[in-house]
């Protein structure tokens, strides 16, 4: 009786320690991709950069708000998020689209920027104002579509850009390079946004 | 934007932050784990196989379209010529033509640069830079956005027709009309039914005579302090006549265009302008707009738009105003190639859109008595832009869209009604252009702004439409009220009346699914929104008509 106890005994603690083992690899495969996209998305190697700080901005970085929406489709929810600076608005933008494409970090939240879709480039005309967003296609390829979803999308990306660049004044989005009428047959993306509405 | 944001999140701490207290923590930990990156994997290809087609499928470029055969008639040289015009837009019924035809109808000389890729048209006077692939159009004209792109083909540029009638005719001071259903187009004078301008200056008033060959049906309305739009429904304007270039007793500047088969007078008027009303006079010959300076009686300040939260339904019509509801018209969102979204259990969005608006149809022409038009009555793919054309061609006098709405999971629920947002509003677009003229001397793109503010006339109407088709939709289905809301849809913009979007439920929800592909639940919704309608022309009726429209 007391043989087989400790027997088990044994082999439950051997199990547990594989398990611990086991924990151990996936929390390092985790982390591991969750390095690698950061660097994917903000170009620089500062995983520590991710975690969100309202009172100290490392040197370098700026701080800026990404806007992300809650599961039940009712409301935005914001993070904030260090990224590197640059006196460059294009490289700023993209930097900022490129983390918002990547999704939220807060439980609860979703990302509403489709599958895959990333920013391809960016321009910036300093005397309009405006910016121009060139996305991948997946942006209107993986989109699932509805009303709310869609404007989901787009609310977001506009409402980043109007937080943490004041200046601009009209967006366009682009997809693939092309001007396009809507994402999913609802939002009219074939003029300039005005972002300073989204504020 | 409407909502607000919910503030600054800090991460959340990790699920492993507590795990190295003991193996059986750690154990579930990696259980759970695996059972999430297994979850994760099997949810993958289900979610590729929801993925929808193309939702573009109409704005791509068809190089091998037929070709079909553009009469062009030239009354000031009583000449008739053929060129040939093809559909390059798959989808689309915009009609191109090759630079050279158009060269032949304006006398124009062509030259190009940048190895065929960019072209300077040369027509009385004034050069069009075209660029292969572009919307826009610059030149000593100013510049403007064409509505879709020009391509290069078989070694030449085409254009849209709109280049003709929108940017080339204005341009020249000559009106060049496009019939779309005998294929014709009209280059040069003589034709114009809309021929003179007259200005009389009275006591504290401005009265402007627009002289009509025939009796017209027009319209006449103020959609910003300062700017007055007379929209001449099927008139041909003679764009070198009426014209005003020196501020005048109340009025500052008159231009007209000619967009489609309608004229469009722009009238710029002095801001001590309070009122203003149309009438016809001379038979019809004549259309006259009345600019007056002082008030009869105190006026209502120009109609308020942007309204959220719409006052309650007993005050919302205008005092002494009156909307004659007899034309709906309802559209079907998506169709065709366009699925919309895909439920879980595999409903089509754009069958069920199909199948109320049809009994929609069913229950304004019973209970109502109302015409209704619908702009696909089949599974086809109509573009969004011929949808509003369709409801402005039909006269009608609302246009309501349904849809089924979609979100990123199964947890949104609800029934939520859109009216338009428009671009910009009045101050806005008055802004922007200031800034805009001051920086780059007039380089917006106008068509778009003056859409808007066309659209802002029917924000208080749309708004109170959309308000009752909400409370009846959440009352009747006990649905989650999601509200009324505003935003930028497609299909709304450029129609002329009031006009909202439904969203009936979420499809992809799939208990919300499964009503409403239930035929007794479409029924449901149709009579719903139908009463709603009712309810709004009852409302509406019996008032004095008092702003300056007309149909003589």
């Amino acid at each position: 009786m007391t043989a087989t106890g400790r027997g088990s005994g044994r082999g439950v603690r051997f199990w547990l320690a594989l398990a611990v083992i086991a924990a151990l690899v996936v929390l390092g495969v985790v982390a591991l991709r969750f390095v690698q996209r950061w660097r994917d998305a903000a170009d620089a190697p500062a995983p520590e950069a991710s975690v969100s700080d309202t009172s100290a901005v490392p040197p370098g970085t700026r701080s800026v708000q990404l806007v992300f929406v809650s599961a039940d489709a009712m409301s935005m929810i914001t993070e904030q998020r260090q990224l590197p600076a640059s006196n460059r608005l294009e490289e700023e933008l993209r930097a900022v689209l490129d983390a918002l494409c990547a999704g939220p970090q807060t439980r609860g939240a979703v990302g509403p920027i489709p599958r895959g879709a990333r920013p391809l480039a960016v321009f910036y005309d300093e005397r309009q104002g405006a910016v121009l967003v060139d996305f991948s296609r997946e942006l209107r390829d993986n989109h699932p579509g509805g009303s709310a979803a869609e404007r989901a999308t787009v609310d977001a990306i506009l409402r980043t850009i109007a937080l943490n660049f004041p200046e601009v004044r009209a967006c366009t989005l682009l997809v693939a390079g092309e001007q396009v009428e809507t994402l999913a047959g609802h939002m009219a993306l074939d003029r300039s946004l005005d972002p300073r509405r989204w504020r | 934007m409407t909502i607000p944001p919910v503030g600054v999140l800090r991460l959340p701490r990790g699920p492993f932050a507590s795990a190295g207290r003991s193996t059986a923590g750690a154990a579930a930990v990696v259980l759970i784990t695996l059972a999430g990156l297994l979850a994760t994997a099997a949810l993958r290809p289900a979610r590729a196989a929801a993925e929808p087609p193309d939702p573009d499928a109409f704005t791509r470029l068809d190089p091998s379209a037929p070709a079909l055969f553009v009469q062009a008639t030239l009354p000031a040289t009583r000449s008739t010529l053929q060129i040939e015009g093809r559909r390059l837009l798959a989808g689309s019924l915009e009609v191109y033509v090759s630079t050279s035809g158009a060269a032949s109808l304006f006398g124009a000389r062509r030259d190009w640069q940048e190895e065929g890729h960019l072209l300077v048209f040369r027509a009385g006077g004034r050069n069009f830079h075209l660029t292969a692939g572009s919307r826009l159009v610059t030149g000593d004209a100013g510049e403007t956005l064409l509505r879709a792109p020009v391509f290069a083909r078989a070694g030449d540029l085409w254009v849209p027709l709109e280049f003709l009638t929108r940017v080339v005719g204005p341009a020249l001071r000559e009106p060049v009309r496009w019939d779309p259903s005998r294929l014709t187009l009209g280059v040069g004078g003589e034709r114009a039914d809309v021929t003179g301008l007259r200005v009389e200056e009275l006591a504290s008033a401005t009265a402007l005579h627009f002289t009509c060959g025939k009796s017209l049906t027009y319209r006449a309305e103020s959609p910003e302090p300062g700017l007055l739009l007379l929209k001449i429904y099927g008139g041909t304007v003679d764009l070198a006549q009426v014209v005003l270039d020196t501020p005048r007793g109340l009025v500052e500047a008159v231009n007209a265009e000619q967009v489609g088969t309608d004229a469009l007078i722009r009238v710029r008027v002095s801001g001590l302008v309070t009122r203003h009303r149309a009438y016809a006079a001379e038979d019809g010959g004549e259309i006259v707009l009345v600019l007056e300076e002082e008030p009869s009686g105190a006026l209502p300040e120009p109609t308020p738009r942007g309204r959220l939260t719409p006052a309650p339904a007993a005050e919302s019509p205008a005092p002494g105003r009156v909307i004659t509801v007899r034309t709906v018209v309802v559209d079907a969102g998506h169709g065709g190639d366009e699925t919309g979204r895909i439920g879980p259990g595999g409903t089509l969005e754009k069958d069920v859109n199909l199948a109320v608006a049809r009994e929609l149809k069913r229950v304004l022409e019973r209970q109502g008595g109302l015409e209704v038009v619908l702009t696909r009555d089949d599974d086809n793919a109509v573009p969004l832009a011929r949808r509003a054309e369709i409801a402005n061609q039909a006269g009608g006098d609302l246009f309501v869209s349904l849809h089924c709405n979609g979100w990123f999971s199964e947890r949104a629920t609800g029934v939520e009604t859109y009216f338009l947002s428009p671009a910009k509003t009045d101050r806005d677009a008055s802004v922007a252009r200031e800034e805009n003229w001051a920086a780059e001397g007039g380089a917006d793109d106008i068509e778009f702004i003056l859409w808007d503010l066309v659209q802002n006339r029917f924000i208080t109407d749309s708004s109170d439409l959309a308000e009752g088709v909400q409370a009846g939709l959440c009352r009747a289905l006990g649905a989650e009220n999601r509200g009324v809301k505003q935003a930028g849809f497609r299909v709304l913009v450029g129609a002329y009346m009031p006009a909202v979007l439904v969203e009936m439920g979420f499809l992809s929800n799939g208990a919300e699914e499964t009503r409403l592909i239930d035929p007794e639940h479409q029924r449901l919704l149709a009579r719903t929104i139908g009463e709603a309608i009712l309810e709004y022309r009852d409302r509406h009726a019996g008032a004095d008509r008092a702003d300056g429209e007309g149909r003589p």
